[in-house]
């Protein structure tokens, strides 16, 4: 299971992180920020471009996503969904609504919100409230007054959907994982009967937490939803629904790869045309790279595992930090199998230095070229790799902690016989073998010397003058073009499409739409400096 | 149904009592038949229809299907082979929860990992062997023979191979493990070439294991190497390259770069 919540985490840590910031404004009560959501999407959903305020509203939901209780569901589902009966009749399955009885409507809701929260987050976000400027309540409550003016019942059913996913987040929060894998299985069924564009983005993170509940309930279950979701995506491609094929994309690799199912997971994703080759959402993107990352290092071809691993680092949200690990150990070890060692910083950013503990080791090993305490290593982190899945690589490490030893002493000695080539490397086979060794590691270029058999000895050539080839032109030429394509390719990066200027006129509803995400952003920055 | 599933076994004897006498030909007929005859089974994979023999059905489907991967191992039959484990592979991933588990399982797949070895498909090795558990890795000697081998051909340390070659789990992997000496004195050849300067006869015959003078002239001549008296001489690359500037290239990458840099400011 240790995979699948790096994968989430990339989610779960930015929504965080978000959360962290909104905690300055003090406690705005969660049935207000949900409205305000749901307001949020109904705006979306009537000017036809969900995708956009997705993230914002995935972030103020992770806000209040603490402090969620089934009320607030069933409260909102009241207030802003038609027909809520029925929807409440298949929550009330699932929601355990016996929890501390508040709910009075209006009024006596009002204090309830603060009895309730006064609990446990009394003491941090009291202070927090006395603490903040009269300004930012004042604003906060003009906020409250816009939201909250259409209190007509909402007809989009993406609003439903929303506090369906709201159900389902509040059940995994809970621990109750067969609870919530059951209502996500309806509703994927529910999603299945619309065919709207606007839902794409929010049945995307349906399905996200779909795989992600199944999974929760062991492996079995999440092997049995393979069908479904290679389904989902034949739909989703058929729709052209670009972020649901990405996310169902990453969900069925996930899927295989939580199997060892390599072989399955390249060939589709091999076979799968990935919208222009552009992928919409960054967060879909890192994983996407991490798990052909992940395929590339099995199947032997690091130079390009490396690359999508780097790639994936450098996208990856700081605050994922599960994810990040993950990375870094899959990384250490492509750098390790090609036969670099990885920088010392690698292993001691703040906080991961501990789980990063077995791979430095080892790489400490691997300098040293020494195979005992290389296998030493190995031995005593063994179910560390097993977890992680790196087990194989390491098995596959063994060859190149010799090519090391070999390298270390071909450049010490000139000359040095095989017998004691072999007593330092640690190897048993006799000289038979390191003779072997030795041929092969001079055939593929990693050392450069002659065996004299009658003698039975190594000699080292004597390294050229690199100067005086031509090799220092055609990496002074090499380093040239690449700053010439990377400048080349960022002027062309900032060019605007040919037909921005003419969606220019945006109407008198967006701009203040606009203008109140500025002000929003502004005063996030302006707390954060604070700080 | 019943009926279906009797004709099934018996053609199974037949197959099995025809691959005991050797019979090639004779094996490839039965096996067509055999195959023809699957088809008429519902339960079988891709179909998976609960009938209510299903798992007698899947039980001998598999059978069959291992019985014909022995078979082309017999007759060093590796595309027949790499054709029939693909088959089979379905039967051990999808109905691990249908039938209990075949004792030819890990054999089998020993059998695929090291054909992969022999063919210096390294890639698919390693695909496939990460579909292997760990714990059985470790404890089956059938994939952990292979799993050695692949290491050892990782490091180079041919002697090892062509000393376990010796030692194989079973029978079965005998020929697979003869083609692989095979594969491997190309290797000790090529990495010959490179290591030594000179080799007298006799110790070139001994570190590639030639079984007479005869083979190893033969196999000079093919890669050109120079026979004098009883020394093989390996050609080195002529060492000192003559350094002259290409100012051609030169000049073409300078005007390049000038005119970038125009570009840029």
């Amino acid at each position: 299971m240790g995979k699948g919540s790096d994968a989430m985490e990339v989610d779960k840590k930015e929504e965080a992180l978000v959360t962290e910031g909104g905690k300055g404004k003090g406690p705005e009560k969660v049935i207000e920020i949900l409205c305000q959501n749901v307001f949020l999407l109904e705006e979306a959903v009537v000017a036809k471009e969900t995708s956009l305020c997705m993230g914002r509203l995935m972030r103020q939901t992770a806000a209040a996503r603490k402090r969620l209780t089934e009320h607030d569901i069933v409260r909102l589902l009241r207030a802003k969904i038609p027909n809520s009966a029925e929807v409440e009749k298949t929550l009330g399955v699932f929601l355990d609504l016996s929890g501390p009885d508040e709910n009075k409507e209006d009024e006596a809701m009002e204090t309830d919100e603060n009895k309730e929260n006064g609990g446990a987050e009394g003491m941090a976000n009291g202070a927090a409230e006395s603490e903040a400027a009269p300004e930012e309540k004042k604003e906060a409550a003009e906020a409250k007054v816009a939201y909250n003016k259409p209190t007509r019942a909402s007809a989009v059913p993406e609003c439903e959907i929303y506090v369906l996913l709201l159900a389902i987040l509040r059940l995994l929060d809970a621990g109750t994982h067969e609870k919530a894998r059951e209502l996500s299985v309806l509703v994927v069924e529910r999603l299945e009967g619309f065919n709207r564009r606007t839902m794409d983005s929010l049945a995307a993170r349906v399905y996200a937490y779909y795989s992600w509940s199944h999974e929760k309930c062991g492996d079995e279950k999440l092997k049995g939803i393979r069908s479904k979701l290679l389904q989902l995506q034949r739909t989703a491609i058929l729709r052209h629904d670009e972020v649901g094929q990405e996310t169902l994309l990453n969900l069925l690799l996930h899927n295989y790869l939580h199997f060892s199912l390599y072989d399955h997971a390249e060939k589709l994703r091999s076979k799968t045309q990935v919208g222009n080759g552009q992928h919409r959402n960054m967060h879909q993107f890192c994983r996407y790279l991490y798990y052909v990352g992940r395929i590339r290092a099995i199947q032997l071809d690091y130079t390009e595992s490396k690359e999508k691993l780097q790639q994936a680092l450098r996208k990856v949200p700081v605050s994922a930090k599960g994810f990040r690990i993950t990375l870094h150990k899959w990384l250490c070890m492509v750098h390790l199998l090609l036969g670099e060692i990885p920088e010392r910083t690698h292993f001691t950013t703040p906080g991961m230095r501990r789980a990063l503990k077995p791979y430095f080791s080892l790489t400490q090993a691997i300098r040293k070229g020494d195979l005992k305490t290389f296998q030493q290593v190995a031995q005593e982190h063994w179910d560390q790799f097993m977890e992680d899945k790196t087990h194989n690589l390491i098995v596959r490490l063994q060859h190149n902690v010799i090519r090391t030893g070999l390298r270390n002493i071909s450049k010490a000695y000139s000359r040095v016989s095989l017998q004691d080539v072999s007593q330092m490397l640690g190897l048993s086979g006799g000289v038979e073998e390191v003779e072997c060794i030795v041929a092969k590691a001079v055939r593929d270029g990693a050392i450069d010397a002659k065996i004299d058999h009658t003698n039975q000895w190594m000699s080292t050539s004597e390294a050229s003058d690199i100067y005086s080839t031509l090799e220092p032109q055609q990496a002074f030429h090499s380093r040239i073009m690449f700053c010439l394509n990377l400048h080349n390719e960022a002027v062309k990066a900032m060019r605007y499409s040919p037909n921005e200027h003419k969606d220019s006129a945006e109407t008198e509803e967006a701009r203040k739409e606009r203008l109140q995400q500025e002000q929003e952003l502004a005063s996030a920055l302006q707390e954060e400096d604070e700080f | 149904m019943a009926n279906v599933l009797q004709r099934g076994k018996r053609l199974l004897e037949k197959l099995k009592a025809e691959a005991s006498k050797g019979k090639a030909s004779l094996c490839e007929e039965t096996l067509v038949e055999i195959k023809l005859h699957l088809t008429n089974l519902r339960g079988l994979p891709p179909r998976f229809e609960k009938t209510a023999t299903a798992q007698e059905e899947i039980l001998l489907g598999r059978e069959c299907l291992e019985q014909a991967v022995l078979c082309s191992v017999q007759f060093r039959d590796e595309a027949a082979f790499e054709r029939n484990f693909l088959q089979l592979n379905t039967y051990y991933t999808d109905t691990k929860d249908l039938v209990p588990p075949s004792e030819q399982e890990l054999v089998v797949r020993g059998l695929n990992l090291l054909r992969l070895l022999v063919q210096n498909r390294i890639a698919e090795f390693h695909t496939e062997l990460e579909t292997i558990p760990p714990h059985v890795q470790n404890s089956s000697p059938y994939i952990k023979y292979v799993i050695q081998l692949e290491q050892s051909h990782m490091e180079g340390a041919y002697n090892k191979i062509l000393n376990s070659s010796k030692d194989c789990p079973s029978q079965l992997y005998v020929p697979f493990a003869e083609k692989l000496i095979e594969t491997v004195r190309d290797e000790i050849c090529a990495c010959s070439e490179e290591a030594y300067n000179s080799l007298t006869i006799a110790e070139a015959q001994k570190i590639m294991r030639f079984d007479t003078k005869q083979a190893l002239l033969d196999y000079a001549k093919e890669s050109d190497w120079e026979v004098e008296g009883d020394r093989i001489l390996f050609k080195n690359e002529a060492a000192s390259e003559s350094v002259e500037l290409d100012s051609m290239a030169l000049i073409k990458n300078t005007l390049y770069y000038a005119k970038e840099i125009e570009r840029i400011v």
